[in-house]
């Protein structure tokens, strides 16, 4: 019986500091599925010349879930809800916050660009696009270095506070 | 063994799907914001409305058809200006840079805006507009059955006459055009049967195009190249499309007429507008002259907005030797 105990002991913390590891990599596919997307939707935009709500329909489509419906819903409220695009940009980063493991620096930077997107005639547009893939290319590289550099002792963390635990209660 | 057989005419009519109708109601519900809508609600004849000008720290003037104007107990503020154009270009000001350079943006229902506001140049040319201080929503009235009175002077011993409709603006050439290309589109006209139509609509005025989708009924063998130079598309609608009739609206430079003698030559009937109220205007045109000499317009056809718009005022008939006058009302 007190094996089982244990083993279940271990089992717990090494699971919560398999979460917490795996939040670290969570974060860096997010960030490059981010990447991909504003990729698709600069296409949209600077080569296709697709209106805003359109554009948001099209990449939603074309990229996975948790984004996906997100992005579609941006669409959704610019044509059907008529809101102003601030407002618009505003529910995607509180929802895309409540469901993602982005920090707030990486949505600082997708709010910034929401100001004023597609007010701007083409070379504009173009010039945000460029500042975004570089800032969320440099948000990559530090979700990496920070995931390399966590997710080992999160998970050695959560196994040796269960061993530890184990240890003590015994 | 399966036969096939082909009939000669179709047994019944076939109709084409509805175009997408756009209440004019519509409109306000969409662009306009809701201290304006319950105005309209109240005060406004919408049906009755040729155009709703907004200016900049203005009040809203609705123009009716009839010639009335309403002035509404409103001031435009800029917040519902930019809010207008927020809804108008649907927050992409980059997908609308070629409207704005022409200063209009045709909207479901073939209606047009007009934009006028501070013009951005590049290398002496209008790159594009900011600042847009005034609005002009014209609303289009697509008039079935215009061209009634018109269809008898285009036809000859069953065969259809280039033709060449002249009249000052706001007179209803376009609405007289729209109408005689559905006519023949759709064989409306039994002396002239139907005919495949190509449709060059520089200014997405004939069929009101958006999205490259007709807003407004022009019928289904026409084919419609929407937003082209007049001069190009009439030659890439011969070489694509074998067109029948080929159809435009207001012609006028050089080119416009190069490509005209063009399609006459290639066998192709033109119909074509230009701005002009006598024979004498039309003959002062520089690049016409030649088209008038060579009796290319064998019906030239005026209008004129008195008493009515779109009143028939003249037709002059060619005989190949000479224009003569065929009906004077």
């Amino acid at each position: 019986m007190k094996i089982v105990g244990a083993v279940a002991i271990i089992v717990a913390f090494s699971a919560i500091g398999f979460l917490v590891a795996h939040h670290y990599t969570l974060r860096a596919q997010q960030l490059q599925m981010l990447q991909s997307a504003f990729g698709l939707l600069e296409t949209e935009i600077c080569y296709g010349l697709t209106p805003l709500p359109k554009a948001f329909d099209r990449i939603g489509k074309r990229t996975a879930e948790p984004l996906s419906s997100l992005l579609i819903n941006v669409g959704e409220d610019l044509l059907f809800h008529r809101l102003t695009l601030t407002e618009a940009w505003r529910h995607f980063l509180q929802s895309l916050g409540r469901v993602s493991a982005l920090k707030k620096n990486d949505l600082d930077c997708l709010w910034y660009f929401g100001q004023g997107l597609g007010e701007g005639d083409l070379a504009e547009e173009k010039k945000k696009f460029r500042l975004l893939s570089q800032q969320l290319q440099e948000q990559y590289q530090e979700a990496i270095q920070e995931r390399d550099k966590n997710q080992r002792i999160w998970q050695y963390l959560g196994i040796t506070l269960g061993i530890a635990a184990v240890l003590i209660l015994i | 063994m399966t036969v096939i057989k082909f009939a000669d005419k179709p047994q019944q009519k076939i109709r084409p799907t509805k175009l997408p109708k756009c209440p004019l109601n519509q409109i306000v519900n969409d662009f306009f914001p809701l201290e304006f809508q319950s105005l309209f609600l109240t005060q406004v004849q919408l049906e009755e409305a040729a155009e709703i000008r907004i200016r900049l720290y203005r009040p809203l003037m609705i123009l009716y058809r009839s010639g009335k104007e309403q002035v509404l107990n409103v001031i435009c503020q800029r917040e519902q200006l930019n809010y207008i154009i927020e809804r108008l270009n649907q927050s992409s000001v980059y997908a609308w840079e070629e409207e704005y350079r022409r200063g209009y943006i045709t909207i479901t229902g073939g209606h047009r805006v007009g934009l006028s506001g501070k013009a951005l140049l590049e290398g002496g040319n209008i790159r594009t507009m900011k600042n847009i201080s005034s609005l002009n929503f014209r609303i289009a009235h697509q008039v079935l059955g215009a061209a009634d009175r018109i269809m008898p002077y285009l036809n000859e011993k069953h065969r259809l006459c280039n033709t060449l409709i002249a009249a000052p603006p706001g007179c209803g050439k376009t609405t007289l055009l729209r109408d005689i290309v559905r006519q023949l589109s759709d064989g409306l006209y039994a002396p002239l049967g139907s005919m495949t139509v190509g449709l060059v609509d520089e200014r997405s005025e004939i069929a009101g195009s958006v999205d490259g989708e007709a807003q407004l009924e022009v019928g289904i063998r026409t084919d419609i190249l929407d937003g082209c130079p007049k001069s190009e598309g009439m030659v890439m609608m011969i070489r694509s499309m074998s067109p029948q009739v080929i159809v435009t609206d207001e012609i006028g430079t050089k080119e416009d007429i190069n490509a005209i003698s063009m399609a006459l030559s290639a066998g192709v009937k033109v119909i074509a507008t230009i701005h002009g109220s006598c024979w004498r205007e039309l003959c002062n045109r520089p690049f016409l002259r030649p088209l008038l000499d060579s009796h290319s317009f064998e019906r030239i056809i005026f209008l004129t907005n008195k008493e009515r718009i779109g009143r028939l005022e003249l037709v002059m008939a060619s005989d190949g030797n000479d224009y003569t006058v065929m009906e004077k009302c």
